[in-house]
């Protein structure tokens, strides 16, 4: 038998040591990556096996959609401007069950992946939808919502943004490495294990940051109790919403033609459909209004949305109101979260204001 | 470029390691690549300042061959002087003009109540400190004909230049490195790189995770400085303390574990000083390299502790001076340094009086006090906070402070004592017995991934200021 020389042997340890160092890091980080693409703790990948840790409320309204078990025939489709329009309240004036599938900051894209979802998930399209539309969702100036684009059920249905520009090609491979390199980080790890740990014994309970009815309608504030106790500040609430908005109405500068064409897809599509369709332009506070009108735009916008919505729902036979002041729908400039967000009470009269007008139709408005 | 940065530890040293032990590169390149990756490293931060690098290498690099080429004393003497003031004139100006500024500034003002000289408005270059004392080493040792300059320009750049070193040290000598510099392994020595991959991993643990998660729970306090109380106090210093060894020991670590790996080996820089029984001793385990510098370079030519009583006093007190301005622009650093300076002219008074031994463990903590104290000096930005923190530390701002500071002293109090057991009773990384098995790999394969995955803000090593 021959012997290994002690040298020879200490450096097999060795060797052997860096090889398995090697391979243990290589190891764990595959683990690291598996597990996180697996519990998949913030829905930004396609895997579906736990619920996502932290709900935007697209995802929220995509599960929440994926779990009725009957088929609601109507959907409100807009920006968190129509979350709280009551889904039992339009079924008592309009008769048909309704999903509220308000997510926050909708643009047309959103809209347009959300009814072909609907239509996924339900295995039909729609008997009727409202939309709710934002002036400034046909600007050029803010990217597609990043919220929309870590919803893979939505964004997998928008087949437009598949096309092999160069320019999409880049924000497609700049998204996944985004995405790579954040599936490398502890923080992802810590929520992927209090992800799996929230499913497996904490009894399926997610930490969601909006807080939807199952029918998508969003759970009510207290703000009558807010006032009594002194504690709701509807001026506070105005004022930050000024400074967001005049960000968001900045580069606005003309119609967005790739939003214009998701709209215009959108209506095409309910008209073959023969989807009863009800577009409507969201209401903002009178405060808002005048800052937005002093400092942006906004009026100079507002007319050309106006005159582009009311040719479109004209051509694809959808009904068209403006409700961007709350005059059109006497609503009270009280009745409002903030800025922007109207209360149940002002989205009832939203939904009242479009009753006379439907009853001129003989059939539901259509 | 940051030793715990995705870019370091996931691109810059595969590929270098790679490119080093190719096998199809002969020594000249390899020291060439090395060099590269050395100034491709420096100048991720700030690409303006490796020309400054290049200028002092090629001053030092002259001056050396011109120190040992030269017969006559006065003229090797001539060449010293020149390496000495471009060395010390490159620190003074990036390091101190504005700080000499200041001073004069206020000074000014003080006595005659004006006189404004503009404050030149000066980027420090990371790593001068450490760089500019490296190289006047290599002129001093050409000098005193205890180091033989060498023919190969790169192979004296690749020495100054060294990435794994250059920023915060340990500050290596030219004498420790030259025979390891004339005969670089052809092939990997897997027994190095296991013990390279041991001390890299050991240092960034010590990093990312001890001192930067002691930092996040005491940097929020510390902010607050004028609020804190008693435990508030103690909990920052002590954390602080916790902080800079292991960030400062754990970049020395990942500095000698990186010079393994590609075959070289550094000079220890930490030796558990928290463990340290006098402040003697503190200072013979603390930032060695630097200290063994200012004692062969400084503290010897001035006569050492040969020459008397007051002399070895005076020298004590000046090298330290000298010591704290090394650290920062700054008069905490200045104060700081006078303060150890102190400590270590009391030490020697008391010593020369009367030999005096401590039980091991009243020695160490009274040291650790002492050492603490100098912490507060050190970390404060000015003399007002460090007063407030002192003055917190003896209880007069109160016990306990606010409620918010309680619950976050109380959270994090584990592992401060953690920390404080580690650094008082185990021993350093240098004095564990690394064994090269397969279940110690494992380990440290793991270890690595979890530092990696919490890179996710950019922290960098305390000493970089320096």
């Amino acid at each position: 038998m021959t012997e290994v020389p002690e040298n020879k042997k200490v450096n097999q340890q060795d060797k052997r040591f860096c090889f398995v160092f090697l391979i243990s890091c290589l190891g764990s980080f595959g683990v690291i990556f598996l597990v996180n693409y697996i519990a998949n703790p913030y829905g930004d990948y396609a895997t579906k096996y736990f619920r996502p840790l932290v709900q935007t409320a697209r995802n929220d309204k995509v599960y929440l959609l994926s779990q009725l078990t009957e088929v609601p025939e109507g959907v409100v489709i807009g920006s968190s401007r129509v979350m709280r329009m009551e889904p039992a309240y339009l079924k008592s004036v309009f008769g048909y069950d309704f999903f509220n599938f308000g997510v926050n900051s909708a643009m047309p894209e959103d809209h347009l992946a959300i009814l072909r979802y609907y239509e996924k998930c339900c295995g039909k399209p729609p008997e009727m939808v409202i939309l709710g539309i934002d002036i400034y969702s046909f600007t050029d100036a803010l990217p597609m919502d990043s919220r929309l684009a870590n919803c893979p059920e939505l964004i997998g249905n928008l087949p437009e943004l598949q096309e092999n520009s160069l320019q999409q090609w880049k924000a497609r491979f700049s998204r996944n490495r985004k995405l790579f390199k954040e599936n490398f980080k502890y923080y992802m790890l810590k929520d992927s294990v209090r992800s799996l740990k929230m499913e497996m014994w904490d009894g399926g309970k997610n930490e969601s940051a909006n807080g939807f009815l199952s029918n998508g309608m969003m759970v009510e504030r207290l703000t009558k109790k807010e006032n009594a106790d002194g504690a709701f500040d509807l001026t506070k609430g105005i004022e930050i919403q000024k400074t967001d908005y005049v960000r968001r109405y900045a580069g606005f500068d003309s119609l967005s033609k790739r939003r214009c064409q998701y709209f215009e897809t959108f209506l095409k599509h309910c008209n073959e459909n023969e989807i009863k369709l009800v577009v409507f332009l969201t209401p903002l506070h009178p405060e808002l209004v005048s800052d937005l009108a002093e400092k942006t735009t906004f009026t100079q916008r507002k007319k050309e949305v106006i005159a582009y919505l009311d040719t479109q729902c004209l051509k694809n036979q959808a009904r068209f109101y403006d409700f961007s002041k709350i005059e059109s729908f006497q609503g009270q400039a009280d009745d409002f979260h903030d800025g922007v967000h109207a209360t149940v009470v002002n989205n009832r009269r939203i939904i009242n204001c479009m009753i006379p007008r439907i009853s001129d139709n003989k059939q539901n408005a259509f | 470029m940051l030793f715990n940065s995705y870019i370091f530890v996931l691109a810059f040293l595969p590929i270098v390691l790679l490119i080093w032990w190719s096998p199809v590169l002969n020594t000249r390149f390899r020291l060439i690549s090395l060099v590269l990756a050395s100034y491709t490293f420096y100048g991720w931060w700030d690409a303006r300042f490796v020309a400054l690098l290049f200028v002092s290498t090629v001053i030092d690099f002259k001056c050396g061959q011109l120190i040992h080429e030269s017969v006559q004393k006065k003229r090797r003497l001539f060449w010293l002087i020149i390496s000495l003031i471009s060395n010390l004139g490159i620190l003074g100006f990036f390091k101190y003009s504005g700080f000499f500024t200041r001073s004069i500034n206020s000074l000014t003002a003080f006595i005659a109540g004006g006189g404004e000289i503009p404050v030149p408005d000066v980027i420090l270059p990371a790593g001068i400190s450490f760089y500019t004392f490296q190289t006047m080493s290599f002129s001093i040792d050409v000098y005193r004909r205890q180091a033989r300059p060498t023919e190969s320009f790169w192979h004296f750049a690749a020495y100054v230049s060294m990435f794994p070193q250059l920023i915060a040290g340990p500050i290596v000598r030219y004498t420790e490195i030259e025979t390891q510099l004339r005969s670089i392994p052809d092939k990997i020595v897997h027994t190095q790189f296991s013990r390279g991959i041991y001390f890299f991993v050991a240092g960034m643990v010590q990093k990312v995770l001890l001192a930067d998660l002691i930092a996040a729970a005491f940097e929020p306090l510390l902010e607050n400085y004028q609020s804190l109380a008693f435990a508030g106090s103690w909990f920052c210093m002590l954390g602080y303390s916790c902080q800079l060894y292991f960030d400062f020991a754990g970049y020395s670590n990942m500095a000698v574990g990186l010079g393994l790996m590609l075959g070289f080996t550094f000079p220890q820089n930490f030796n558990s000083p928290y463990q340290a029984r006098n402040i003697s001793d503190f200072w013979r385990r603390w930032h060695m390299t630097l200290s063994n510098w200012l004692r062969d370079y400084l503290f010897k030519p001035l006569g050492g502790s040969q020459e008397g009583h007051f002399r070895t006093i005076r020298n004590l007190v000046v090298v330290m001076f000298l010591g704290g301005l090394w650290h920062g622009a700054n008069w905490t650093f200045v104060v700081w340094g006078l303060y150890h300076g102190a400590l270590l002219a009391a030490y020697f008074a008391i010593r020369s009086w009367k030999k005096i031994e401590l039980p091991s463990l009243v020695g160490q903590v009274t040291t650790f006090l002492f050492v603490l104290v100098g912490w507060v000096i050190f970390r404060s930005s000015d003399m007002e906070m460090c007063g407030n923190i002192l003055a917190s530390m003896i209880g007069l701002h109160g016990l306990y402070g606010s409620p918010e500071d309680w619950v976050v002293i109380q959270h994090s109090l584990p592992l401060l004592i953690c920390l404080l057991i580690i650094v008082f009773c185990l021993p350093n990384t240098w004095n564990w017995n690394f064994k090269p098995r397969w279940q110690t790999a494992v380990m440290f394969g793991s270890l690595f991934t979890l530092c990696v995955i919490r890179f996710s803000a950019e922290s960098p090593f305390l000493y970089f200021q320096f």
